[in-house]
């Protein structure tokens, strides 16, 4: 089983932008009701732009902060998607993890922890990757420099 | 080769074009690289760096030409496939069917007797063979709370089979299939193969549908049918198993045409040049994948 998709795939823009007008046609009247905003937040984290995921959780979060709100449980897994989206690994960690205080054996959110985990290995193994190659360019230069001085 | 090295886009937030490598990840599947002329060395970072940063990419590519999002997990870089298809199934149902269970049991082989409600969706993925060929499906188990209709209705887009389940126990979960069966038929293409799935079909003494009724409707619609149990196990791979046995069957006879964008099936480019660009970044993405 693995969550990695869950955090790699991204909705269909169309769908984005039906949801977003029932949001905003909400707005326009004065309330947005939860369903259309938690919809609206959903489709939000699953965008290609960051600023799309951005603008979902700042909805999640509001979301979270309304009193009686029966899914706050919905809301906590789906900041913890953004913020692994944005790469924010900790924060979405500490989501998830909240999640499991609650409910330890939610195979669910197990995975999600584990996919956020893992994603945060390999952006540390593609940071060393990355100065591996800095290194290599940057000897390759001095090299060259030395070289032609040489001459 | 050094500069080549640092030609590679390394920031992948900053990697706006249309990749440029989809040649050389051709040359891949192929199972030639066309890295093995340079030093090993530099050939593993490149691998690294170029994987994740056509991850970005792609991810914009396959937005833009409206690619279904069905086939993200081929493990391209990670040497020749040991599969030939990918089927995209989503396992629909109202809440508390088991889906979830049905899911668990066919990839882990296990039962979970306490499953909480699913959130939005989750995945699963299993290797099976149908006629000698191996056949990687890739499950969407959506979640059945009504809350999440709108979220789940937009993973059905692209599904080769969608496995839609009642539970024999509860009436109303039957009667809610027609509903269920507007949005698979719908939301998903006329040759997507859906099967119906009584489940916990090990409560027989609770029954509340019977076997006879489920099957003339399955038969009224043009459905595949069976009881399983999620607990026992029983059926439950056959369920899994027949789709793609009838969705490999559509394939072979033409009634499913692999190049249409939402036929849910992905098929593994045997020769170099032979895939079109939609496959290849389709593939490419799944470096992506942990």
């Amino acid at each position: 089983m693995e969550v990695a998709d869950l955090l790699s795939e991204t909705c269909a823009p169309e769908d984005l932008k039906v949801f977003e007008k029932h949001y905003n046609e909400e707005m326009c009247k004065g309330e947005v009701s939860s369903k259309t905003q938690f919809e609206y937040a959903c489709f939000l984290v699953r965008s290609k732009y960051p600023a799309d995921i951005q603008r979902g959780i700042v909805l999640l979060e509001e979301l979270y902060k309304r009193p009686d709100e029966g899914g706050n449980r919905d809301f906590i897994y789906y900041l913890a998607i953004g913020n692994a989206r944005l790469k924010e690994y900790e924060v979405a960690l500490k989501y998830a993890q909240g999640l499991l205080r609650v409910e330890p054996s939610n195979r669910q959110v197990l995975q999600l922890e584990k996919c956020i985990k893992k994603k945060m290995e390999k952006d540390a193994l593609k940071g060393a990757a990355i100065a591996g190659g800095a290194i290599l360019g940057l000897g390759a230069l001095v090299g060259l420099g030395v070289a032609l001085t040489r001459k | 080769m050094v500069f080549s090295l640092a030609q590679v886009p390394i920031e992948p937030g900053r990697a706006r074009s249309v990749p440029v490598n989809s040649g050389q990840s051709r040359g891949r599947e192929g199972g030639t690289s066309t890295t093995l002329a340079w030093p090993s060395l530099h050939s593993l970072h490149i691998a690294i760096l170029r994987g994740q940063s056509s991850c970005h990419e792609l991810e914009l590519f396959s937005i833009d030409s409206r690619l279904p999002r069905l086939a993200y997990q081929i493990k391209m870089s990670a040497g020749p496939y040991n599969y030939s298809y990918i089927f995209k199934y989503i396992i629909i149902g109202d809440m508390g069917v088991g889906k979830s269970c049905l899911l668990h049991q066919f990839t882990e082989k296990k039962f979970m007797a306490d499953c909480p409600h699913t959130i939005g969706v989750e995945f699963g993925t299993r290797i099976i063979e149908v006629a000698g060929q191996k056949i990687k499906l890739q499950i969407w188990d959506t979640a059945g709370q009504e809350r999440f209709r709108a979220v789940t209705r937009s993973y059905y887009r692209g599904a080769a089979g969608a496995l839609m389940v009642y539970d024999i126990t509860r009436r109303s979960t039957y009667n809610h299939l027609s509903s269920w069966l507007t949005d698979a038929r719908n939301l998903t293409n006329p040759n997507t193969v859906i099967f119906l799935i009584g489940n916990k079909a090990d409560l027989d003494a609770q029954r509340d549908v019977t076997y006879e009724e489920a099957k003339q409707f399955a038969e009224e619609n043009g459905l595949m049918f069976v009881e399983a149990s999620a607990k026992t196990g029983e059926n439950v791979e056959e369920a899994f198993l027949e789709t793609a046995k009838k969705i490999y069957q559509n394939i072979q006879d033409g009634s499913l045409d692999l190049n249409a964008a939402e036929s849910g099936v992905q098929h593994k480019p045997t020769q170099p040049g032979r895939t079109n660009l939609s496959n290849d970044s389709q593939s490419s993405r799944d470096n992506c994948s942990c």
